[in-house]
């Protein structure tokens, strides 16, 4: 809310554009993919997490190089023994999996920030230095 | 008359938009600008409740996929296993920190924990398909949920940009009526400034 304003008050009741519902929907829509966009970034960060998690494994596999030892991979909360090599392919499956899901995830999050900034372009066309709108990408 | 098409959804009632402040307060029955001002504070106040207990759902909702999804890693491994002679060779945790070897027998039935301290044989391919259910069940609320929350968030921005702009409708009148007091005596003063 503006503090002090010096500019004539004569002008001040036609000063600010009229809101019409359609701008109201644009902001309306810009808040939630907002919102929207900030859960997505949420879910990216722990699936890549995830990713590491299963790159560190299968390295950790790599380095042990034992090919009769069994190694012990975690299932819910029982580990399961399984040869190097199975326990390799698992975390294979596990690794494509999570990508696709971060790919899709990254996808979303890419067309929501370009329908933002259209929105944004509307809207500040329309209203001006009335409106501030955050795209919540600045942390 | 400030409302434009009401659409009903899920229960969740839609904020309304004002088109013209002046004609919004001139119909509005309880008590002018600020009677408005407060209604609207109500309100706000009412989304947000509703949002916070949408988002903990949706939370404890979230939380539960993981669970189930190492279920099914879990006997998507017993059903590629069950018709094997050796036995798997696990380590379960007894207790925090404490693992002990345990032999599981190649098996084509699990025990499915449904809850109230009650647990049900299934086959594997029964225990199997029963959990994707849950699974989909599960995404298919989160997504009815995120839809809901979507929704009160927009009613909530409509909220704030109607209090918004109701206080600088506010503002502005009082300017006004200001400078009509003032207008008489000095009229020919450009754009007073304190």
């Amino acid at each position: 809310m503006s503090t002090s304003s010096n500019r004539a008050a004569a002008v001040a009741s036609d000063s600010e554009p009229q809101l019409t519902w359609e701008d109201q929907e644009r902001i309306n829509l810009f808040g939630r993919l907002n919102n929207r966009a900030d859960e997505l970034d949420e879910l990216i960060k722990i699936n890549k997490k995830r990713l590491d998690g299963f790159s560190d494994a299968e390295e950790s596999i790599l380095l042990a190089d034992s090919d009769e030892a069994p190694v012990r991979y975690r299932l819910g909360e029982v580990f399961v023994e399984m040869p190097a090599d199975k326990a390799t392919e698992m975390l294979t499956a596990a690794t494509e999996k999570v990508t696709a899901e971060v790919n899709k995830q990254q996808e979303e999050v890419a067309s929501i920030r370009a329908k933002m900034v259209e929105l944004k372009r509307a809207l500040y066309a329309k209203l001006g230095d009335t409106i501030n709108l955050e795209s919540g990408d600045d942390e | 008359m400030s409302a434009e098409a009401e659409k009903p959804r899920t229960a969740i009632p839609k904020a309304v938009f004002i088109t013209d402040i002046e004609a919004f307060l001139a119909s509005n029955a309880s008590g002018g600008l600020e009677g408005a001002m407060e209604r609207f504070q109500t309100q706000h106040q009412q989304y947000k409740t509703l949002e916070a207990s949408l988002a903990q759902r949706k939370r404890t909702l979230i939380t539960k996929v993981p669970e189930m999804q190492s279920a099914l890693d879990a006997i998507a491994h017993l059903k590629e296993k069950q018709h094997d002679s050796e036995p798997i060779r696990t380590q379960f945790e007894l207790c925090d920190n404490l693992y002990a070897t345990a032999d599981i027998k190649p098996t084509s039935k699990v025990g499915l924990w449904l809850g109230a301290n009650v647990m049900l044989e299934y086959d594997i391919d029964e225990a199997q398909t029963l959990l994707q259910g849950n699974l989909q069940k599960a995404q298919r609320n989160s997504d009815q949920l995120g839809e809901d929350l979507g929704f009160v968030k927009e009613q909530l921005t409509t909220m704030e940009v109607n209090i918004a702009r109701l206080h600088n409708w506010g503002v502005a009148q009082k300017k006004k009526d200001k400078q009509n007091a003032a207008a008489p005596a000095s009229s020919a003063a450009p754009a007073a400034k304190k």
